[in-house]
Formats: C-alpha cells, sequence, structure tokens
C-alpha cells in the first residue's frame, strides 16, 4: 500500500507542476500572442500541428463568445514532454457559415471533451478510521484499482451528464494479534457525473455512485482447520467531485480520434456497516471470531487516466 | 476555473494521505499467545496484558462451547492470583509509567464468579504500584507489596503496604510499616486469635531479619502501631524467618493464641504467646518470644496436639527426626523417623483411627531425603511412651515431591491425596483410610490437575497433545489426545442449562492452548469420551 500511495503522489505532483508551468503569472507576456490577453484565458503551449482544428468551424467556444481570434504560433515549441500536450485550441479561420457535418460532430470539434465514451483507470485511496478495519490493516488507508466506463448522454453548453459503470478492487492484508488477516472489497458502482466544461482546460465533475460491495473478510489462525472467513454484499456508495484535465485531446483530425486525460477527484465513500462474525466454512459457530463492526466509509481521492472517444 | 488551483491538488492529496497514516491500537501488532490462563472455579480467565482486559471463559452445559465476556483492566498486569475457593481472581496492575499522558493509574481489579457463574468486576484504584499481592485465605483482605525484588516507579518505600477490605468497595488505604532495616518478604493472615483485649485477627509481616505483627482487624481504619520483633539466633546472630505458623485450633482459647516461626539455616524456632500490655498502650497485648533449639535446622513447622498436649512439631531431615516443643516450657521430646522428612501435614479427621487418644492429631510426614520411605503416617497420640511406635511408613518407594488433597465427593473428609514424585514418570493416589498407594506410570513429565468436585484427575504432558483422565475412585485412566499442544488444562464447573437442583452441575475440561490467538479445546468431563471435544480457535481475536 505505501508503494501505491507514492505513485500516486508522484503522479500526481507530475501531472500537476506542468499546470503552473502553463500559467503565467499576471503581467508575464504569455508565450503565445493573444489580441486580448486580458480577457482571453492563458494561451497553452503551441500545438505541434493543428491545421484541421484551424480550419474546423467554430461555435460556442469561450473564445468565440469573446470575439478573440486566436492564431497559432509561427514557430510552436515543442512540448517538454511528450505526455503533456494541451488541449488543441480551434484555431479561427473567419468561416462562421461552414454547418457542423453533425451534432456530435459540432460537440467534438467546438467541445471535444463532452459528447464521448470515456474509459478510465486508476488508484483509489480510502481513508478508514472505523476501528472495524484495524485487524486488516496497520494504517488507517486502503487502496484501490479503479476502472470505469462512461457515456455522455446530455449535453447542454458547458454542462453534460454521463452515467457509467464503475469496478473498484482492492486488497489489505495485516497480522492480527498474530494471526493473518486479509479484507478484500469489490465496489460496483453506476456513477452518475455531471459535468461542466472548461474550453480546453477539461472540465469540473461532480459524481454521485450508487451501488453494492462485497466484503471478503479472512483470518488465518494457526489453531483453526480452515481459516475463519465471512464474506457478504452490502450497499455501497460515493459522492465526489474533481477535475478532469486532457493531456492529449482531440486532435481534430477525425471525429473518432482518442483524447486521453488525467483526473483527480475526492468525496466520501461509504458501506454499510456489517458485523464481522468470522467462522470457518462460514457455517460454524463453534469456531468463531468476532472482530466487531466493520463501517468502510470515510474520504478518499481517486486518481484516473482515461481515454475519451 | 484557473489552473492554478490545480497547484492545490497535490498538497490536498498529501494532507490526505498524512491523515492516513493514523495507526491502529497497539495490541493489534502483540501476539495474543502472551496471554495467560488462570484457572477458576467455573471458568478459565484470560489475562490480555496487551489489550489491557480479561476475557473469561465459561463452559455453557456440556456441549463443548465457551462464553467469552471481556472485562477491562489497568495497564502493565504485575500480579494475577485466584482465590482459594477459585470463585475470585485479582489482577494487580502497575498502571502507566509517571508523566504518561492520560496515563492508567495502578490498581487492583478482582472479577467474582457468582453462583451462576456470572463474572462481575470490581475496581480498586491505587495511588502507588506494588507488585505483589497477598490474599487473605479467609477471603476478607488482599494486600499489595512490594515484596523482595521489587520493580516499579523510580523511588519506592518497600515499607508501604496497601490494604484491600474486599468485603466492600472501600478504597484501599496505605501504611508505611516501621522497618529496622528490613522490608517485606512474606504476609501471613492469622484466623481470630482470642488475644488480651478481645478476638483479633492478625497480620504477621516477615522481612529478611525480623517480623511484624499488626491488627489485621482495623487495618483501613484505627490501625493501632504494629509490633516488631527483631531476630537473633542463640549466639545473638541475625536470623532470617523462613516460615510463620500459627495455633488457630480454638479461636476462643488464649492457649490457642500462638505463633511460631522458624528460620533459614537457624536450629532454633521461635514461639510467641501474648500477654496483656501494660496500661497506656495503644495495642492490648505484647508478644513473648521463646527459643527453642530443636538440634538441626527444621524443614517445617506445625502446631499439633499430643498425648502430653499442644506441642510445636519441628521436621528436622538432617537427623531423620522430629522434635516437639512445649511452647510453654520449651521442653523438647525427639522422635525418631525412618527418613529425614522435609514435609507434614496433619491428616486427623482422615485416618481418626489411628489417634489412641482422643484429641490427639495424626500427621502425615513426606518429600524425604530418602527414597524409600517416600510418605508415612505420624500418630501423635503415644509420643511419650513408646514414640517410635507411633510412625507408620506407607508403600511408597520413591521421594514425594508435592502432596496435593483429592476433594471429597461427599461430606466426609477427602481421604484421597495425590503424591508426584521428586523425579520420575510416576505419580501415587494416596487414600489413606484404606492406607493403599496406587501407582501410576506416565510416559513422560506429566503435570496433574485435580477436579474441583473430586471425581476425577488429569492428567497432560505440558506442549504435547496426551492428556488422560483418571477416574476416582476407580482410577480408570480414559486416553485422550488434542490436536494442538497443551499449555495448561482446567476442569471446571459449567453452566447448568437444567433449572438448578434438577441435575448435578454438569463440568467441562478446557484446554488452552498457546497457538495462534489463544485456542481452547473443550470436553464433557465427566463422560470426555462421549463426544469429540470442539476445538475453539482465535479465543482473543475480537475487535472493539
Amino acid at each position: 500500500m505505501k508503494t501505491h500511495a507514492f505513485l500516486a503522489i508522484a503522479a500526481v505532483a507530475a501531472w500537476a507542476s506542468p499546470s503552473f508551468a502553463a500559467d503565467p503569472a499576471p503581467g508575464t507576456p504569455a508565450p503565445v500572442p493573444a489580441a486580448k490577453p486580458t480577457s482571453t484565458p492563458p494561451a497553452p503551449l503551441p500545438l505541434p500541428a493543428a491545421p484541421a482544428a484551424a480550419k474546423a468551424p467554430s461555435a460556442g467556444s469561450p473564445l468565440e463568445d469573446s470575439g478573440v481570434v486566436v492564431e497559432p504560433a509561427p514557430s510552436p515549441r515543442a512540448p517538454a514532454y511528450g505526455v503533456w500536450t494541451p488541449a488543441a485550441t480551434p484555431a479561427r479561420t473567419g468561416r462562421e457559415d461552414a454547418p457542423p457535418r453533425d451534432a456530435s460532430m459540432a460537440v467534438s470539434h467546438e467541445a471535444p471533451l463532452q459528447a464521448m465514451w470515456r474509459v478510465e483507470a486508476g488508484f483509489r485511496a480510502n481513508f478508514v478510521t472505523d476501528p472495524g478495519y484495524n485487524p486488516f490493516s496497520t494504517k488507517d488507508y486502503f487502496g484501490q484499482f479503479a476502472l470505469a466506463a462512461s457515456r455522455t448522454v446530455f449535453v447542454a453548453g458547458p454542462f453534460s451528464f454521463a452515467p457509467g459503470l464503475s469496478w473498484d478492487y482492492g486488497r489489505s492484508s495485516a497480522t492480527a494479534r498474530g494471526d493473518g488477516s486479509s479484507l478484500d472489497v469489490h465496489r460496483l458502482l453506476v456513477p452518475l457525473e455531471g459535468r461542466v466544461q472548461f474550453g480546453r482546460w477539461g472540465y469540473a465533475l461532480v459524481r454521485v455512485a450508487p451501488g453494492v460491495a462485497v466484503e471478503d473478510a479472512e483470518v488465518d489462525d494457526p489453531a483453526s482447520p480452515t481459516p475463519l472467513t465471512k464474506s457478504r454484499w452490502l450497499f455501497a456508495g460515493d459522492l465526489s467531485a474533481g477535475y478532469a484535465f486532457p493531456i492529449v485531446a482531440h486532435t481534430g483530425a477525425s471525429a473518432s480520434s482518442p483524447g486521453f486525460w488525467v483526473q483527480a477527484d475526492g468525496g466520501y465513500g461509504f458501506v454499510a456497516t456489517q458485523r464481522l462474525e468470522l467462522t470457518q466454512n462460514g457455517s460454524s459457530a463453534t469456531a468463531s471470531a468476532d472482530l466487531g463492526d466493520l463501517a468502510l466509509r470515510g474520504g478518499f481521492f481517486r486518481i484516473s487516466v482515461a481515454v475519451g472517444f | 476555473m484557473s489552473p492554478r488551483l490545480f497547484g492545490w491538488a497535490p498538497v490536498a492529496v498529501l494532507g490526505l494521505l498524512a491523515s492516513s497514516c493514523g495507526g491502529r491500537s497497539p495490541f493489534w501488532d502483540a501476539p495474543a499467545s502472551n496471554a495467560t490462563s488462570y484457572g477458576m472455579s467455573g471458568g478459565v480467565a484470560l489475562v490480555d496484558d496487551a489489550d489491557h482486559r480479561v476475557v473469561i471463559l465459561t463452559a455453557m452445559g456440556t456441549e463443548g462451547q465457551l462464553q467469552r465476556t471481556n472485562f477491562t483492566i489497568g495497564h502493565n498486569v504485575a500480579s494475577v492470583t485466584t482465590s482459594a475457593a477459585g470463585d475470585r481472581l485479582f489482577i494487580l496492575t502497575s498502571g502507566d509509567p509517571p508523566g504518561t499522558p492520560n496515563g492508567d493509574p495502578p490498581a487492583l481489579t478482582t472479577i467474582t464468579l457468582a453462583a451462576d457463574l456470572t463474572p462481575s468486576p470490581t475496581s480498586y484504584p491505587m495511588t502507588v504500584a506494588l507488585p505483589n499481592l497477598a490474599l487473605d485465605p479467609l477471603g476478607d483482605w488482599a494486600v499489595a507489596y512490594a515484596g523482595s525484588t521489587p520493580t516499579e516507579g523510580f523511588v519506592q518505600n518497600p515499607n508501604e503496604l496497601v490494604f484491600f477490605d474486599l468485603t466492600s468497595k472501600a478504597a484501599p488505604v496505605a501504611r508505611n510499616f516501621q522497618s529496622f532495616g528490613g522490608s517485606p518478604v512474606r504476609l501471613t493472615f492469622t484466623p481470630k486469635l482470642a488475644l488480651p483485649g478481645g478476638a483479633k485477627r492478625l497480620l504477621i509481616i516477615e522481612t529478611g531479619i525480623d517480623i511484624t505483627m499488626a491488627d489485621l482487624d482495623d487495618a483501613i481504619t484505627t490501625m493501632p502501631p504494629e509490633i516488631t520483633l527483631r531476630l537473633s539466633g542463640a549466639n545473638a546472630t541475625q536470623v532470617s524467618p523462613a516460615a510463620v505458623t500459627v495455633d488457630s485450633f480454638d479461636p476462643t482459647s488464649p492457649a490457642d493464641a500462638r505463633v511460631a516461626l522458624r528460620a533459614n539455616g537457624d536450629r532454633d524456632v521461635f514461639t510467641f504467646t501474648f500477654a496483656a500490655s501494660p496500661a497506656g498502650s495503644l495495642n492490648p497485648f505484647v508478644p513473648v518470644p521463646n527459643l527453642t533449639d530443636v538440634g538441626g535446622v527444621p524443614s517445617d513447622i506445625a502446631f499439633v496436639h499430643t498425648d502430653a498436649g499442644l506441642r510445636l512439631a519441628a521436621l528436622v531431615p538432617q537427623t531423620s527426626s522430629a522434635v516437639l516443643v512445649d511452647p510453654d516450657s520449651n521442653a523438647t521430646t525427639q522422635v525418631a523417623l525412618p527418613a529425614g522428612y522435609s514435609n507434614l501435614s496433619l491428616v486427623t479427621n482422615v485416618v481418626s483411627e489411628m489417634t489412641t487418644t482422643a484429641g490427639t492429631d495424626v500427621a502425615m510426614l513426606w518429600n524425604a531425603n530418602g527414597s524409600s520411605s517416600g510418605v508415612a503416617l505420624w500418630a501423635l497420640g503415644s509420643t511419650v511412651g513408646q514414640p517410635y511406635f507411633s510412625v507408620e511408613v506407607l508403600g511408597v518407594s520413591q521421594a514425594i515431591q508435592t502432596v496435593e488433597d483429592v476433594p471429597s465427593q461427599s461430606t466426609t473428609a477427602p481421604s484421597l491425596k495425590v503424591l508426584e514424585a521428586t523425579s520420575s514418570n510416576r505419580f501415587f493416589v494416596l487414600d489413606l483410610s484404606q492406607r493403599t498407594v496406587a501407582p501410576l506410570n506416565t510416559n513422560g513429565p506429566a503435570t496433574i490437575v485435580i477436579a474441583s468436585d473430586g471425581g476425577r484427575l488429569w492428567a497432560f504432558a505440558q506442549g504435547g497433545t496426551d492428556l488422560a483422565e483418571v477416574t476416582i475412585p476407580s482410577l480408570n485412566p480414559i486416553l485422550l489426545k488434542t490436536s494442538l499442544p497443551i499449555a495448561n488444562l482446567y476442569d471446571v464447573q459449567a453452566v447448568q442449562p437444567l433449572p438448578s437442583g434438577t441435575a448435578p452441575p454438569p463440568r467441562a475440561l478446557i484446554a488452552i492452548h498457546n497457538t495462534g490467538a489463544m485456542a481452547a479445546t473443550v470436553f464433557n468431563a465427566t463422560n470426555p469420551a462421549a463426544a469429540p471435544p470442539t476445538l475453539i480457535p482465535a479465543l482473543l481475536l475480537e475487535g472493539r
């Protein structure tokens, strides 16, 4: 678990630091010329190539609404790292009359972060202070692998809504009074995600995710012929908020070209309380260990990478 | 949203990670196998110092089920003991070191089993940590003391004693006893003695160089000043007390208000009678010492009734004799013995037919330094004429180390004793009424456990998986096995599933295993082979 935590920190640090670099301080000349710097979002690093996007019509973007025309830098600077490539800014061509091919195309090109299929994988760190968790961990921390898929089904301006399905899995093991112990937890949730897009800077999200969790607790006591176990399905849910930032956006070359994202969200995770009365083979009442109530709930954060298409 | 906000994300994440570094209670990391077990009349107590608790295991009927009841105790267990009847457990804790935030104070916690075996706790907080506890055999008092090897605290007063009135929940009282250089080593609670000024109980405190007598009845109220008797031998050499015995035959007779003492490495025995104090004394009595040379270093002493009257019997192994001391005149009578016996205990009520004179005693002699005369009976009704006719050697061919009583199954006096040999894979069941000695052999060193109802005894190999029931009186061994090594074995009364009085109380045999988080194998004690035992693992694996 410590390794996971370290990787999480490293990932977050690596992700967040460039955003500082890309955000010039007030009064500092932007690396890319802007017609109205005072009303234009800070210009990101220029794209290596975005000719197709430059030809695409622009409608509804914050830049267009403000009447700003942004020209690509004449000599684009190569990104410091290949992974960090800010979203392409659709360049204005002045062809206001060019109609979109269809609605989704319009979204893809003018608001490419909104309507999409999206698959994400990441790491989820849960903070569990419930004493019932103590037999299974030396820390108040429970890490899980997180996998989710969603589809945007509703778009209104910068707002969109994307339901999905997620699966989180984690395992914690420790020794409890000298006995080996482990706790496996699967969460199957239905994330209902509302998004607010901030142009090429990605979008903020609020996620409500009801679902179920299964907790498999096991204690290996040397005196017991078989491990003492208990497994139970429980109601579970998450409430979180976060932000998704594009690291490789749609290039605009094709409507189906994938975009890559890094996303972080945090909130509160809930799993219903259960009494951990572990028994041999799950049936014998004689050989039992009552570990008390386990309420696997508390704050959590999650860091994911996602692909949208 | 400004990208600046992204910069706060690592800070928030690190904050959350830091908050997750909170650890669990340390007891989860302490192996439960460090817990210790103590037998009680109706259950087994597991003292789990790491978790600051005691778990009382109560057997439910004969079905092999155990009920676990947790009680919180203080921190740092110093000593644990049970009452003579086994119905009360005493746990003395030292508390946390001074300066510990929210530290736990020293305390004595008792767990008492009611008639229906329901346990209930009582806690007596203390102001000073003391590592040893002496229990009144009558159950009225407990006294905490430092003892000869105090270990708690930076500075200690070894002459400070804390008195607990076990008949109430009154706060304990600490008293400082005068010292002439010694410190309490051993405490003896006397029964009521007919002392000048009225019947009283005394606490006799042995130090390394003297003894002190204190009024026990007023220990927590108006205890008068204690009386210290400094001891010296025949040549004014300083002597160290080894044991005290009290004449308590008749608590209403001033003639039976006597105390005797033997000393380490000294040929003299000390007897004390009690005289009235001069007017104005705070204590109404004053001990009057007498010194008697018994011809060798005595190994055991006891007040006995002989055909010549009350005597102090002293066993002198180096001369293979016993010496009878008249506590009033210091006159002595030497009785030759067939071996140099080291211990004696009175068995008058069992072998009364040996008493040639009414009102005299019979003593059992054991722990001889020779191998051919393990046990003998000494009739004290013929000590004047031909005392050598008064000793009857029983057929135990090995030196006996310990003698344990087998409780009687009826109202008659217990006539069976279990004799454990000094060094052999053998023990004996002595029937005093029949004068029979039945040897029982084992394949290895065995530990003997005697059921408190007198119905059976158990032999088991500590750390092994073999055990056997030996039924009484048939002495039929029933061999049994457990799946885990046995640390301790307890034959206890079980909770009666039927209405009280409809059947004898069921009994259970609980074998404790220091395996994993402690485990127990539970047998039906009265019929262990009738059904497979129940193994209950992870006894101490409980969350809170």
